[in-house]
């Protein structure tokens, strides 16, 4: 009766050879909330052991039908993370099929807190912190654009994300509600996840990816000011968590470590 | 000496005790906690300082949040879930901004966005219980705070029934991963209930309990029996009185009817009687102004018979 069904289509096509995933750059170009999402996508698609090719664009953002990056082109065009992952849930590859009805519900419940909390103080701290958005986003957000271009898209894309926080109640927040905030969502996560290897028994899911993702970007990515990445590290847990999925799934790569 | 607290909520309805989300999670978490309390059904968020409601007063303290009020109380040593472990207490956070997440703009298009039930449904109702120049203001107010939100969930504004349709499957999603998540139990967490089951009810009994015009969600969570017994048995359990009150009016509405039914049949027996009566009154009319022949006739016949009998009395003769 319980069983929770997201979506009734399922495609029973194979997974393309041709798949391709874009996003912007991410040296000089990315920004925290995407560079989660993007390696949370990443993360997932490498956990359910498809082949993709990751293809950097300057102009990604408004490449995606939807504006949001990472987007996927995998015969149609998918994009927003979560509709990706529903996406590849239906062509048969899910990591959480074999969980039980209460412990699917718990994955979607810390699903939310994470894409509530984390992504909205990410969003804050990039767009709303005035040394985070003077010394880091202005610069990188406008990096792919000549002038004047660069000022106008810059200035628009903060009035967009200031309109997102402000029904959710973080505009009006001051900097130390958000960091509590996080670390009351950092607490939760820590104790959901004690002592074990991943979230929901042995095998990773797409919620471990989430985690990983958003975790493993507000540890490397460097800011004025290191608030937010200290309070992740308080929880050595979170962090090992963190380590063992990069040994696990990014064994080679130079880029990440 | 403590003074007594003192809460602010919006006027109850259709066997609730408040219609708004926060003052119902708010008058939950205080039955919950055992807190005695006096209630005051004031529907006037003039006074207080963020014109929300509930507003919570406690010596010359005033909170207007469920998060300020449920500290306050924790410092006084009230809060149900002092019996909760820290796993527990992960789990309360987590299901709380799932609701966030995906149920309550769904609420908020049903309440104030969807233009049906706007205009003919929760303005109305608002109007109705905000004093005089009040009701102009507030209404506009909360709608416009609504059409924020879907404005920060849908980048470019697509027509309402799109919206509608994304936010009930996301809401029906959230239904079955509540509903999953209580199971047989009594409370989300055993037989004791706690902020979590606060939450869920504000968010649930308004869904369940209100008419709304138009309404596919209502169904849907209906349908959802052991959500559907929840929230009767916190309605029943800790709200008794509201419960007991609409049923009774209720009970008394569907007397009238009934008794409305039975006048109806009266109706109908009146009718068949003045029909008969008007019909009699005519026929006789006509009788008497000479329309129908039929007593003239018989006349004529005993007339005639008469002179027969005359005739032949003169016969005799």
């Amino acid at each position: 009766m319980n069983d929770i069904i997201w979506n009734d289509r399922t495609d029973e096509t194979p997974w393309p050879n041709n798949a391709q995933l874009f996003q912007p750059l991410e040296l000089e170009q990315i920004l925290l909330p995407d560079n989660a999402n993007c390696l949370y996508i990443q993360t997932f698609l490498r956990m359910c052991d498809l082949d993709f090719e990751i293809i950097y664009r300057s102009n990604a953002e408004f490449m995606s039908p939807s504006g949001k990056v990472p987007f996927l082109k995998c015969g149609p065009y998918i994009c927003e993370a979560d509709a990706i992952v529903n996406f590849v849930n239906n062509k048969g590859y899910s990591l959480s099929k074999d969980l039980d009805p209460s412990n699917k519900a718990d994955l979607r419940a810390f699903t939310s807190l994470v894409n509530s909390v984390l992504v909205f103080a990410e969003l804050y701290i990039t767009w709303c912190e005035p040394s985070v958005y003077n010394e880091v986003t202005r610069p990188r957000y406008g990096s792919g654009y000549p002038w004047p271009l660069n000022t106008v898209l810059t200035y628009k894309k903060r009035k967009q994300v200031i309109k997102m926080l402000k029904p959710h109640g973080f505009y009006d927040m001051s900097i130390n509600e958000v960091y509590k905030k996080v670390e009351t969502c950092c607490q939760c996560l820590s104790t959901k996840l004690d002592n074990n290897n991943y979230f929901f028994g042995e095998q990773p899911t797409e919620f471990d990816a989430l985690v990983f993702g958003h975790v493993y970007t507000i540890l490397t990515t460097p800011l004025p000011t290191n608030k937010f990445s200290a309070i992740v590290r308080g929880f050595p847990n979170i962090v090992a968590h963190c380590e063992r999925i990069e040994k696990t799934y990014y064994p080679s790569d130079k880029s990440r470590k | 000496m403590n003074k007594t607290m003192e809460l602010d909520v919006w006027k109850g309805d259709w066997g609730l005790p408040s219609v708004d989300l926060d003052c119902l999670e708010t008058l939950a978490f205080i039955k919950f906690c055992g807190v005695s309390i006096k209630v005051n059904q004031k529907s006037n968020p003039f006074w207080s300082p963020s014109g929300t409601l509930p507003l919570f007063r406690h010596n010359k303290q005033k909170l207007t949040n469920i998060d300020e009020i449920a500290g306050h109380l924790q410092r006084k040593n009230f809060s149900p879930d002092f019996a909760l472990n820290s796993k527990q207490t992960a789990d309360v956070v987590a299901f709380k901004s799932r609701i966030k997440e995906q149920l309550y703009p769904a609420l908020q298009f049903l309440w104030w966005v969807d233009e049906k039930s706007y205009a003919n449904f929760t303005r109305p109702w608002y109007c109705k219980v905000l004093p005089f120049p009040l009701n102009f203001h507030y209404p506009n107010k909360y709608k416009a705070k609504a059409t924020d939100l879907m404005e920060a969930m849908f980048t470019d504004l697509p027509q309402n029934d799109i919206i509608q349709v994304e936010l009930f499957a996301a809401a029906e999603r959230c239904l079955s991963t509540l509903s999953a998540r209580l199971g047989e139990q009594e409370f989300f967490f055993g037989a004791h209930p706690t902020s979590l089951d606060a939450h869920v009810y504000a968010h649930l009994a308004p869904l369940m309990r209100v008419p709304f015009p138009a309404n596919q969600l209502h169904n849907y969570a209906r349908a959802q029996l052991n959500l559907h017994k929840f929230v009767t048995r916190i309605t029943q359990r800790y709200f008794p009185h509201d419960y007991q009150e609409y049923e009774q009016k209720q009970k008394q509405l569907r007397e009238e009817s009934a008794k409305n039914a039975g006048d109806s049949r009266f109706k109908a027996k009146d009718k068949v009687f003045a029909t008969v009566f008007a019909a009699l009154a005519m026929i006789m009319y006509a009788v008497a102004k000479g329309f129908i022949q039929v007593s003239e006739i018989e006349d004529g016949f005993r007339k005639s018979k008469s002179y027969d009998y005359r005739d032949s009395e003169d016969d005799m003769d």
